[in-house]
């Protein structure tokens, strides 16, 4: 149920360089944050950053009567404040609350959220100098909570997934006979700049009102057939009972049937239309970047699914080909009829 | 036969599915799934005019993964997670290759687990569709 079916040859992979991670930790962009996460080879380059923004801050502090030593003890210490926080969030996040990351993840994302403590090295300007180290210290906390965010949320493909056909549609839809470009090469259309608007950002984690999902055995024959299942246990109870389920179970990715309304569902996706505030970006051209199911418990012929789903994250990512894309990420959860969460899907649709 | 754990081993590859969805598998596909987006079934589309084509539904690719890992499986263990990226348009009617390796196999907390990378790759050998899945074994 792809509510964007234009799959061009692939959102262009970006990588940065070491500088442009940097100064992109420094403007809080989570999108190198999630690089970094996913880029094994990056550790070097995190101890870098924490190694360079502990001099920077010695520096700063020389105007305060700080010398040598105390900028050698900076760096130790700053390199000994990295590990024990990715050790302790590690520990919290991974251990205590079960979010899947590790801790190389961890020391990565955590590495580059040091980026802001470059600024601290302004504090050696004499009277306004703890203006920068402020302001570095509140970047600081606010790059450190996006790193977190990325390195212990981790589970999503870098580039992956649409939440049950919930993709906001563009608010202008492409005119008849323009159809969304394909970016290939460099003939793409180059998005103007982004803004994530305080409006959109009021829109993420807004759970929209629930809407019933049926699964039927005729819906999950119908769904493996579309498929083009052999396996019985998809068709015939008898099979799916040798087979150890209580009934027909639905094949993987299908997540029941959306009861369907005229007027309330979306004729074309079948979806409920009313999916909780969208996100106003005015962007005219729409990818399907990818799907993530995450099955908690079966779903069998019977049950009956209570469905939302929310914006869980806007980020915007630089593309080589699109110029900037705006990648919203949807999260759709199913909760059966013993109030069991059997399944989350997660979507990502790419505007530019 | 269900799947083993101790019947496989990393680097394993799964028993290739081969697929070329023509328009009237993809109208099934449309009927089970709920996506009526005209791009995957009507040629006058504007969108598929100018593409030349419809193209294949990305959550038939995706879908049809779980068939491969299913398949695989045959019962003998439930995917935990699966998912894959649309990197390429794929049209109806051209043969589509999907297959996979076991990356890596362990056990945690009592769980027998495997982590698999799949493909869905075109005619030209492209894979137009990665993915990666979790599964847990029976036994």
């Amino acid at each position: 149920m792809t509510e964007n079916p234009t799959i061009p040859d692939g959102p262009p992979a970006t990588q940065r360089n070491f500088q442009d991670r940097v100064i992109g930790a420094l403007m809080l962009d989570a999108t190198v944050f999630e690089e970094v996460e996913h880029d094994e080879s990056s550790m070097g380059q995190a101890a870098a950053v924490v190694a360079i923004a502990a001099v920077a801050g010695g520096i700063g502090a020389l105007g305060a009567g700080g010398g040598l030593t105390s900028l050698i003890g900076g760096v130790l210490l700053a390199g000994l404040a990295w590990v024990i926080g990715a050790a302790i969030v590690w520990l919290v996040g991974v251990q205590m609350m079960g979010h899947s990351s590790d801790l190389p993840q961890l020391l990565r994302t955590l590495g580059f959220a040091s980026a802001p403590g470059v600024l601290r090295i302004l504090g050696i300007i004499p009277l306004l100098g703890w203006i920068a180290v402020l302001a570095a210290a509140i970047l600081s906390l606010i790059a450190w909570v996006i790193a977190v965010r990325q390195g212990a949320s981790g589970s999503l493909p870098p580039l992956g997934s649409p939440g049950c056909g919930r993709i906001r549609r563009p608010t202008r839809r492409p005119r008849e006979g323009h159809p969304p470009r394909v970016p290939e090469g460099n003939g793409g259309t180059m998005a103007e700049k982004i803004d994530i608007t305080d409006e959109m950002q009021a829109a993420v984690g807004v759970e929209s009102p629930p809407w019933t999902y049926e699964v039927t055995t005729t819906s999950v024959r119908a769904f493996a057939r579309g498929v083009g299942y052999t396996d019985r246990v998809y068709f015939d109870e008898a099979a799916a009972k040798a087979a150890g389920y209580p009934s027909l179970p639905c094949p993987p990715t299908y997540l029941g049937t959306p009861v369907f309304i005229p007027g309330e569902s979306n004729d074309t996706f079948s979806g409920p239309k009313n999916s909780g505030p969208g996100v106003k970006h005015g962007l005219k051209n729409v990818l399907d970047g990818g799907t993530e199911t995450e099955y908690f418990g079966d779903i069998c012929a019977g049950d009956t699914l209570t469905v939302s789903s929310k914006v869980s994250d806007l980020t915007i990512r630089e593309s080589k080909t699109t110029g900037q894309m705006l990648i919203v990420t949807n999260e759709t959860t199913f909760v059966n009829q013993d109030g069991t969460v059997v399944a989350k899907q997660r979507g990502q649709g790419l505007f530019y | 036969m269900p799947l083993n754990y101790d019947s496989f081993k990393e680097g394993d590859a799964l028993p290739e599915l081969k697929k070329a969805p023509g328009v009237t598998q993809l109208v099934k596909y449309a009927a089970g799934g709920g996506d009526f987006n005209p791009l995957h079934h009507d040629f006058a589309f504007p969108q598929s005019k100018a593409l030349g084509s419809i193209i294949i539904h990305g959550r038939f690719k995706y879908a049809a993964l779980g068939e491969l890992v299913s398949n695989w499986l045959d019962h003998g263990g439930r995917i935990r997670k699966l998912s894959c990226q649309y990197r390429g348009m794929d049209l109806p009617e051209a043969e589509m290759t999907l297959g996979g390796t076991v990356k890596r196999k362990w056990e945690e907390n009592g769980e027998k687990l495997a982590e698999l990378d799949l493909y869905v790759n075109n005619a030209k050998g492209k894979n137009t569709t990665p993915g990666t899945a979790i599964v847990v074994l029976n036994g």
